[in-house]
């Protein structure tokens, strides 16, 4: 199958089943498709308006009713997801983490976790891993609304720690580390946790190993980091 | 609104519905809803279908919201998709039906009433016609084919009797002259 020629097709959205992750299969090394979806995107938009017709009278009501009972299933992204894509993807859309977290701490809107991720400043900063420890390996970040001087981080694929041993934030700043709260990964090696503490710009986040029930002070080497 | 602004305030009532906001949905229901009816009712014709139809598809956009995955398309093309995809569907289920009936019929030698292809009436294009004025007798009509009528390429190149790449060729030029006479380039 001629994939280039599909680039029509695909802004359309008339491609059917396996054609449409060809094609973006495609996409993603193809320049020439690339400019070519650049340049006719916005006209299938065109053509969605120019179908418009009045709804029928009650069925706006009909369509909320119907929503109402309805709570929005919420999940983790498509497995099929590249990392460097997820990676951009959490920094291109923050809001969209918004609504993955509240999923994942299983809490509604009123909690402080989903306040934070739905906060209109939300930004994510990215937290690397910053030893030489070839098991620190996750993809973290930490959300942080300024309005509302709080943050979480979130992450993915972080390996549990040993029996008698938890991961624990830290915030660093001018007067040295202090303890920013204790949390252990699910059993799918994610995590969603309020830090404790307001961070403050220039201040640095890190995580260590410690013994069970946290230290006052960092005994294990900073796994990650990254700066507020 | 020029098209381009559209395309992003839509986009971003679509970020608020992904995160919860049944008040966005609202407003996002009145910038859609038309349109959405407007699609489905060219694809499956009859009006109380497409009106349920119509429910089901904005029920799923709620639903599904926090799938919609900006870097693939705008929200509308997201929901155009669907759309069009529910629509079709539900023809076809419907086609297969009525071809059931038919062989039913015919095989007990009932005459039949069957249900012509009804064509679609000049006055219903009245207001795409206006929209897509510009381009080429060609260009539209693969377009029409294509967006509200539900054919594949494919199809299409077989109802016209023309090679698959002149039915791309086509589309494609149609588009960029779309494009082009919006002047959003």
């Amino acid at each position: 199958m001629e994939l280039h020629d599909q680039a029509a097709a695909y802004v359309l959205g008339i491609l059917e089943g396996d054609e449409v992750q060809q094609f973006e299969q495609h996409l993603e090394t193809c320049d020439t498709c690339q400019i070519e979806v650049q340049q006719l995107q916005g006209s299938s938009e065109l053509l969605f308006d120019a179908a418009y017709e009045s709804p029928p009278e009650g069925l706006k009501n009909r369509v909320m009713q119907s929503i109402d009972s309805i709570e929005q299933p919420v999940s983790l992204q498509p497995s099929g997801m590249s990392r460097a894509r997820l990676w951009s993807w959490i920094s291109a859309a923050a809001v969209v983490i918004a609504v993955v977290a509240v999923g994942l701490s299983g809490l509604l809107a009123g909690d402080p976790v989903a306040d934070i991720l739905g906060a209109s400043d939300a930004t994510p900063i990215s937290i690397a891993a910053s030893g030489d420890d070839p098991s620190a390996i996750a993809d973290l970040v930490l959300v942080y609304s300024p309005s509302l001087g709080q943050a979480v981080l979130r992450g993915l694929d972080l390996i549990p720690t040993a029996d008698g041993e938890i991961y624990q934030m830290w915030l660093i700043g001018a007067s040295g580390p202090v303890p920013a709260g204790i949390f252990q990964p699910d059993e799918n090696g994610r995590v969603s946790v309020l830090i404790q503490g307001e961070p403050a710009i220039g201040e640095v986040f890190g995580i260590t190993v410690e013994p069970a029930g946290g230290s006052d002070q960092p005994t294990g080497e900073v796994l990650f980091s990254g700066e507020v | 609104m020029p098209p381009t602004d559209r395309r992003e305030s839509v986009d971003a009532l679509m970020v608020a519905v992904a995160r919860g906001s049944r008040e966005s949905f609202s407003d996002f229901y009145d910038e859609v809803a038309g349109s959405v009816y407007g699609i489905i009712k060219r694809i499956v014709r009859d009006p109380s279908i497409s009106e349920e139809v119509t429910h089901d598809v904005l029920v799923e956009v709620w639903s599904k919201a926090t799938a919609w995955d900006r870097e693939r398309g705008s929200a509308i093309a997201w929901v155009a998709t669907m759309a069009r995809r529910r629509a079709i569907d539900r023809v076809r289920s419907e086609q297969s039906a009525r071809n059931r009936l038919e062989a039913h019929a015919a095989a007990h030698s009932v005459p039949t009433d069957v249900v012509s292809e009804a064509v679609i009436e000049e006055e219903e294009w009245g207001r795409v016609r206006s929209e897509l004025a510009g381009l080429s007798d060609v260009q539209r009509e693969v377009l029409e084919l294509a967006y509200y009528r539900g054919h594949t390429q494919q199809e299409i190149a077989g109802m016209l009797e023309v090679p698959l790449g002149t039915v791309k060729t086509r589309m494609r030029d149609g588009m960029i002259r779309m494009k082009t006479r919006m002047g959003d380039t």
